[in-house]
């Protein structure tokens, strides 16, 4: 029960100091914050260390899984360039653009 | 071995294998809800200013409110976990009614958020309020607004009716054994609806505010 009642005010704390965080800005810290929360609510209410080995193979494959999602999903618009298209695939092919003058 | 544990050696191990599928539920839940945040990670960064001028507009006084009430709910059924591991039937009855209640708080803020959204033309699509150069971006936002609300939302609706069950099951066989299990496992589930509502809660409302 105590385990209980303390992680429970620890989280409520994190609440307040997540909020706090917002006000001033600070992104990172309220993303630290939320992880700390979400380990919190695993340990102390879902009782994650008292979990049969099973279980927690299962949670980690979910976590593992997760991350792929993430990284995999997310790789391309964080490494996108724009690179020229080309003339075969810009409008210009059907505007021709006059050539450049060159000199005599 | 006993004909009524088959296939399992024993209590213990039946028990477990029970938990054990629970989080194997979970960890399919983690991949459905990791979508929703795969959403989150592309477009708060590609949309960054609109997706930003999007949380500006949500409530964050009922989030704030709607997240403490579900921290609250999530501690006050796993002392109910820990009166039925007493033999408490009573103590685990008045916590299954009393996360039960806060939860059905929760979702009747979260309705009213919604309607006031709904009222100032929040939801995308033509009419949508919010223009200028990011409304696109908004408009990204509020599709993974209410989304993502809207899956939380029902998850939250499952969860208190099987607390309903649990507290149910509890009250017809009191003056019995009181079995652990099902609270135990019921208890995962509901503690998950949280720990989901954890994350979202920055995404939605903090991250981007200022």
């Amino acid at each position: 029960m105590v385990r209980v009642l303390s992680c429970w005010v620890v989280v409520l704390l994190l609440l307040a100091v997540e909020l706090l965080l917002s006000a001033a800005g600070v992104n990172w810290g309220i993303g630290v914050c939320a992880g700390v929360m979400a380990l919190l609510v695993a340990y102390g209410f879902m009782r994650m260390t008292r979990a049969p080995a099973l279980a927690l193979i299962f949670a980690i494959g979910g976590l593992f899984w997760l991350s792929i999602l993430l990284a995999l999903g997310s790789l391309d618009s964080f490494t996108r360039t724009n690179f020229p298209v080309g003339d075969t695939l810009s409008s210009t092919t059907q505007n021709p653009r006059p050539p450049p003058d060159t000199a005599p | 071995m006993s004909e009524h544990l088959a296939p399992y050696d024993s209590p213990q191990h039946r028990d477990e294998t029970a938990i054990a599928g629970m989080w194997l539920f979970l960890a399919s839940e983690i991949l459905l809800f990791g979508g929703l945040f795969l959403i989150f990670v592309v477009y708060s960064h590609t949309r960054a200013a609109g997706w930003a001028l999007g949380v500006r507009h949500t409530s964050l006084t009922i989030g704030g409110i709607n997240t403490a009430l579900l921290l609250t709910s999530s501690m006050v059924y796993t002392l109910g976990v820990e009166a039925a591991r007493n033999e408490n039937a009573r103590g685990t009855i008045l916590a299954g009614l009393g996360a039960a209640g806060l939860g059905v708080t929760f979702l009747c803020l979260k309705g009213w958020e919604w309607h006031t959204e709904l009222d100032e033309h929040l939801f995308p699509g033509p009419g949508f309020a919010l223009g200028g150069l990011q409304a696109g971006g908004a408009q990204l936002f509020y599709s993974f607004y209410f989304l993502s609300t809207a899956l939380h939302g029902l998850h939250m609706l499952v969860g208190i009716g099987l607390i309903a069950w649990v507290c149910l099951r509890v009250y017809r066989g009191r003056g019995a054994s009181l079995r652990v299990l099902p609270v135990e496992v019921v208890g995962l589930y509901w503690s998950f609806v949280d720990l989901v509502w954890v994350l979202l809660f920055p995404v939605l409302y903090l991250i981007g505010r200022v």
